[in-house]
């Protein structure tokens, strides 16, 4: 036996379970959901940054294009690109601390909001020069996340650009004992902005809860933090939403201040006490992003 | 795509794409996810391909995307110990325990090159486009864990 047929012989045997397989062919009977999620999160300033772009090239966003697929990429041709990094720290409600009382929390300092924009002008690209943008985007954003303990990226395409972002890290609300919540609420002021987490829902199309307005009971609180690495927090991402940008399609020259939200994370625990912490987001003139704390309580 | 399509190609390519994601992260429950979102790709994806050739290559590429991402993200499942004495039971004879062993303690790149090579067949080339890097990187990556190999299996595994 030669060690190709000795090593087929071997890893042949390692399978994935009928169940995955099913779940999978089962997908193809929910078609309304058909939404590619090439990245779970789109940053603030990628948002922020297309505006921008879309100010400096004189050329109006219009309307969102589906995601572009990663592997129809060529690995050639060059555009003009900006880059920007940012970072924020941001302050979060933690359940069970006192503290909360006086002053507001840190958020574990280990994990600041901070993301890369690359933006591209795409008009007046064939298909084939912009597979090779993204494939381009493609492996600075593999540069880019190769030493970062967690991250998440996105390459998206509008009429006039191609936005590749990465955001390092995410909102972590600390939980000491998931079986002592009633609840935990997540909610945008405005339109503009959503959360994403992942559910308990075994269905591969339902697996991301979004929304700017959202409320996750006690028992699947219990359930997420069971079935994924958590270390005693909940992980929420931030994304944004569809109004953000028909804003932008709608006018380019947008005043950036539009997109200042409120974010409440209130948690309520089944004693009837609950914390909660508000976090404003907000740009400069200059399209950097920041989340800063305004307010935490505990009553 | 239609139904009859997509479901032809799940029942050819999971055990492979299972297999490419189980070589980067060597976690059973994080290599189904993988895979799983590999084929949520697919029914996404919105062109058409040549042929399944075309579409088979396509779900592989993106498949190694996937692992790669998959060590950034936030959401990732608990890990599940193996339970060895239990798997084993369910392996028949040709199964080699010492050759899992030795390819599961290779560095990811080299897991990863080894899967390419012996298991799908793939020539240095095709392996060099799907991993994005250079011929020569695939090559040495490939020479480096034969030996390692080779000094880990004794004569179970065969000078190449």
């Amino acid at each position: 036996m030669n060690n190709k047929e000795r090593y087929k012989n071997t890893f042949s045997q390692i399978r994935p379970s009928d169940k995955s397989v099913e779940r999978v062919i089962d997908m193809t009977k929910n078609k309304k959901s058909r939404r590619i999620r090439f990245s779970p999160f789109i940053a603030a300033t990628a948002c922020a940054a297309v505006i921008i772009c879309s100010i400096i090239g004189g050329g109006a966003v219009s309307a969102r294009i589906n995601t572009v697929d990663p592997s129809t990429v060529t690995k050639s041709g060059t555009t003009g690109v900006l880059s920007k990094i940012t970072d924020a720290n941001v302050l979060i409600a933690y359940a069970g601390d006192e503290s909360v009382k006086a002053k507001p929390l840190k958020l574990n300092v280990a994990t600041p909001l901070k993301s890369n924009i690359t933006i591209t002008d795409i008009k007046g690209k064939s298909e084939k020069e912009i597979e090779a943008i993204v494939e381009q985007n493609r492996n600075k954003v593999e540069a880019d996340i190769e030493n970062a303990d967690t991250a998440t990226w996105s390459i998206e395409r509008l009429d006039n650009i191609l936005f590749s972002c990465v955001i390092y890290d995410y909102f972590a609300i600390k939980v000491d004992d998931p079986n002592t919540i009633e609840s935990i609420e997540m909610k945008c002021n405005t339109d503009y902005w959503k959360f994403t987490y992942q559910n308990s829902n075994e269905e591969l199309s339902k697996r991301f809860t979004h929304g700017n307005d959202l409320k996750v009971d006690g028992e699947e609180l219990v359930q997420i933090m069971n079935k994924y690495e958590s270390d005693g927090y909940f992980k929420v991402e931030l994304d944004h939403d569809a109004a953000f940008c028909n804003a932008v399609d709608k006018n380019p020259d947008i005043d950036l201040s539009t997109f200042d939200d409120t974010l409440t994370f209130t948690i309520n625990h089944k004693d009837g006490t609950k914390a909660q912490s508000v976090i404003n987001i907000n740009y400069d003139k200059d399209g950097n992003f920041s989340a800063t704390a305004v307010a935490a309580s505990k009553s | 795509m239609t139904e009859s399509i997509f479901e032809d190609a799940v029942n050819r390519n999971s055990q492979s794409l299972f297999l490419i994601a189980y070589s980067y992260t060597q976690n059973h429950c994080d290599a189904e996810d993988i895979m799983q979102n590999t084929f949520i790709k697919l029914w996404n994806y919105k062109k058409t391909f040549y042929d399944d050739e075309h579409m088979d290559r396509w779900l592989m590429r993106v498949c190694i995307n996937e692992s790669k991402d998959s060590f950034k993200s936030v959401f990732r499942k608990k890990s599940v110990p193996l339970d060895e004495a239990n798997e084993l039971a369910h392996f028949d004879k040709h199964f080699n325990i010492d050759l899992f062993r030795a390819v599961s303690s290779l560095p990811k790149k080299e897991r990863v090159v080894i899967h390419l090579f012996y298991y799908e067949d793939l020539p240095i080339k095709e392996i060099s486009e799907l991993l994005n890097t250079k011929e020569s990187t695939v090559k040495s990556l490939l020479k480096r864990s034969r030996q390692k190999l080779k000094l880990m299996l004794g004569d179970e595994w065969i000078n190449e």
